[in-house]
């Protein structure tokens, strides 16, 4: 659908560029997550495939006509406007016509929660509302490619979970959609593959599987300190905890090293006072990768 | 100056030109007509804040009779603010007349305070920069 080849972007009077030969191909259905740190080149890198930025090295290749809908970071509608006129004006720009102009409203605005919010100048909502209409502008236009960079910023835990629904929809109904946010359960949870920027360039290019990979870990936190005998049952059990101030973390542990672990902490006068067990977040994983060599 | 003389003067032909008339002009400010047939290709349900359109294209003609002695080969809207619809009316019939002032003038193109009025009732205002390229 769509192939960046080594585009490199670099700001006046900049020390270095903001993007520097990155290489990607999009594929339609798939939603790309895009981390990185505030100046690695994220929101750089949608500018340029939205258009509105040019590349000063390098191709941007689409496979068939481009029809972008993109979700800015900064609020993109008429403030002295009413929810509903902003809406209506934007469908007509977008040349939507007839049923296709109703249905898409309606969807855009139900999947936004702005029903009740129609007659508000825009204004006058608040910084989370703002921020769905902004939303429900970018989803109002009918597009192969949605770009969303950080979409969701000061909006609600419920509404928050309206909006991502309505990204996952996009990618259901074959959109491909690149989703940048700082908030990366968000990205865990509607992205298949995983992008990250450093310093321009991109670092890491891998399936969601693939880097967070199938291996469970095990968080253990006592009261107190650790029980007697934790540590030979480790070694017993032939796991690698490593300490913490009043337990310890095992990174990868299978059901039969879990039921015997779960056997001995049954056993003990004290229970944990935390005991996770699960897949590495995201969110961990980033601030290993980000806070190493890259 | 009317529809003819307009499409020497502006870029946009045939039902893309959404000016009827041009009214006065001098230096600072021009007042122009256009109509409500113009939303009619979008559909009934047209948002009236489209209509900054015409003003954009008035703006145009009055680069292009102040701006330079050569006509205007193409004119963008660089960036459409303070947009604002005063109210909407039942009946979409009547001329729509314009007035639009220049506020400034400078390498960015130049900045426009615009209005439509409906019946002697404010409809639309706001300001747009145009950034006209002669030819």
């Amino acid at each position: 659908m769509l192939e960046l080849h080594d585009l490199s972007f670099r700001y006046p009077n900049a020390e270095r560029p903001a993007l520097d030969g990155i290489s990607l191909r999009i594929a339609p259905g798939e939603c790309v997550g895009l981390l990185g740190t505030n100046g690695a080149g994220k929101t750089t890198l949608l500018s340029l495939i939205a258009g509105l930025r040019q590349p000063q090295q390098g191709e941007i290749r689409w496979h068939g006509a481009p029809h972008i809908g993109l979700v800015p970071q900064q609020p993109a509608f008429y403030a002295e406007l009413s929810v509903h006129e902003n809406l209506r004006l934007f469908a007509d720009l977008y040349r939507l016509r007839g049923a296709e102009r109703s249905a898409r409203l309606q969807r855009c605005v139900h999947s936004t929660r702005l029903d009740q919010l129609l007659g508000q100048r825009a204004a006058r909502l608040s910084g989370g509302q703002q921020r769905r209409l902004n939303f429900a502008i970018g989803l109002l236009q009918p597009a192969s490619l949605y770009l969303f960079d950080e979409a969701t910023v000061g909006v609600d835990a419920h509404s928050r979970q309206a909006l991502l629904e309505a990204v996952h929809s996009l990618t259901e109904d074959g959109c491909a959609v690149i989703y940048t946010s700082h908030y990366l359960e968000e990205i865990e949870r509607l992205a298949q593959r995983i992008v990250l920027l450093a310093e321009g360039q991109v670092r890491l290019d891998l399936d969601k599987h693939q880097l967070l990979g199938d291996d469970h870990g095990l968080l253990l936190e006592w009261p107190d300190s650790p029980p007697a005998g934790l540590e030979a049952l480790l070694v017993e059990l032939k796991l690698t905890g490593l300490p913490t101030p009043h337990g310890c973390r095992i990174e990868r542990i299978d059901s039969a090293q879990l039921a015997r672990l779960c056997q001995f902490i049954a056993g003990q006068p004290q229970v944990p006072n935390l005991l996770r067990f699960g897949r590495p977040s995201l969110e961990q994983l980033y601030l290993h990768l980000s806070g190493g060599a890259l | 100056m009317d529809r003819t003389q307009l499409l020497s003067l502006l870029p946009h032909q045939g039902s893309a030109l959404w000016l009827d008339q041009i009214l006065e002009h001098d230096a600072d400010s021009i007042q122009g007509l256009s109509a409500w047939s113009y939303l009619q290709p979008f559909g009934p349900d047209a948002s009236p804040c489209l209509l900054f359109e015409a003003a954009a294209q008035l703006c145009g003609a009055h680069g292009a009779l102040y701006g330079s002695e050569k006509a205007i080969e193409t004119a963008l809207l660089g960036k459409l603010n303070a947009l604002q619809l005063h109210h909407e009316p039942v009946e979409r019939s009547g001329l729509l007349r314009i007035g639009a002032r220049q506020e400034s003038l400078g390498a960015a193109g130049a900045l426009y305070a615009f209005s439509i009025y409906h019946h002697e009732r404010l409809l639309l205002d706001g300001r747009l920069l145009l950034v006209l390229a002669h030819a």
